[in-house]
């Protein structure tokens, strides 16, 4: 097991305090987000901003993230999913500089693979590399700089093999 | 990485290691790719908040990844053994610093002045894509003191500190 797959691992343990059934087959819904939302202490706010969002460390006892108020309800829930990996992998307490240049550091993967184990099913899966590749098209946020389509063709295998050792209850 | 390579990085880090300590409000270094030494530099001579890790890639040390992570003040470090540690993961390697009390430590203030100290340095706030700007994180603040009913006092200290933004941005 890499140490990518194990923090996402962890983080989908810690998710199941809130939601038993956090990535265990089903695709979340909204009110499964909103408990876990809620759960993890993350709130919520909107606004005109030229990124998808922006996260913030936890200050009076709750982490802030502020969306932008143009994306689509898929994006709204990819993105809070993707920033509550990063609360519940414990790399969001910090003030952070983060330049995309080289490749991605491990937190990113880490709360891309959090995100997409809780918004793709065990059906897609099943169904192949390209279906799950199709399938984060769908929910993840359309990128403005390019590595979306890169990030894409990295996470689908890895998602797949996610989804197979979660089956198999390798950290549980 | 062999023993060589390890000792250059230690050397790099070093002088680093040294400044972190000796910068008030530079606790520790974190998370970031791309980050030349240059930058890391002037990280830590500007009046930079907290930072916990920084990766870089640096095409002169054969475009390795390096992570600096954050570290205590050094108590309890066996005489002569560096304050970091370098460690590889299949292509990449990462050297760790110990250093600093971290943003625990500075989550004081009212809410507003937390609020200020984070997106005063836009380009420290996590976030999906690419560096938020400066009027990003105007807005951001501003969505939050005003969803969150900030009193008055603490909305002013805000308005204060926008108009010093912007009377910046427009010198």
């Amino acid at each position: 097991m890499t140490r990518v797959e194990k923090r996402v691992l962890d983080a989908i343990e810690a998710a199941r305090q809130y939601v038993v059934h956090y990535a265990a087959g089903s695709r979340l819904t909204s009110r499964q987000l909103e408990i876990l939302r809620k759960g993890v202490g993350l709130e919520v706010h909107t606004a005109d901003l030229s990124k998808p969002s922006i996260l913030m460390p936890p200050f009076s006892g709750e982490y802030r993230l502020v969306l932008d108020t143009g994306l689509s309800k898929q994006a709204v829930e990819y993105l809070t999913l993707h920033e509550i990996g990063h609360i519940l992998a414990g790399d969001a307490e910090e003030l952070t500089v983060l330049q995309f240049q080289g490749p991605l550091p491990e937190a990113e993967p880490v709360a891309d693979l959090f995100a997409l184990s809780g918004m793709i099913g065990v059906m897609d899966c099943m169904a192949g590399v390209d279906w799950v590749e199709n399938q984060i098209r769908k929910v993840a946020p359309i990128n403005d700089r390019g590595w979306q389509e890169h990030r894409i063709e990295r996470l689908a295998p890895q998602v797949v093999e996610l989804r197979r050792k979660l089956d198999r209850g390798d950290s549980f | 990485m062999d023993r060589q390579e390890r000792e250059e990085w230690a050397e790099w880090a070093r002088p680093l290691v040294e400044r972190i300590r000796e910068s008030e409000g530079i606790t520790s270094l974190s998370d970031a790719t791309g980050v030349n030494r240059q930058t890391i530099y002037d990280l830590l001579d500007g009046a930079t908040p907290a930072v916990k890790t920084v990766r870089r890639l640096d095409p002169a040390l054969t475009d390795r990844q390096t992570e600096l992570t954050s570290g205590p003040s050094g108590e309890g470090q066996p005489e002569g053994e560096p304050d970091f540690e370098i460690r590889e993961e299949g292509e990449t390697s990462y050297v760790e610093v110990k250093s600093g009390e971290g943003w625990e430590a500075r989550r004081k203030g009212s809410p507003a002045e937390q609020l200020i100290y984070m997106v005063q340095h836009p380009e420290m706030l996590r976030r999906f894509s690419g560096t938020p700007s400066m009027k990003d994180a105007v807005k951001a603040a501003f969505a939050i003191a005003v969803d969150e009913d900030f009193p008055d006092e603490e909305m002013d200290k805000l308005q204060a500190w926008r108009r010093d933004v912007l009377s910046q941005e427009s010198d």
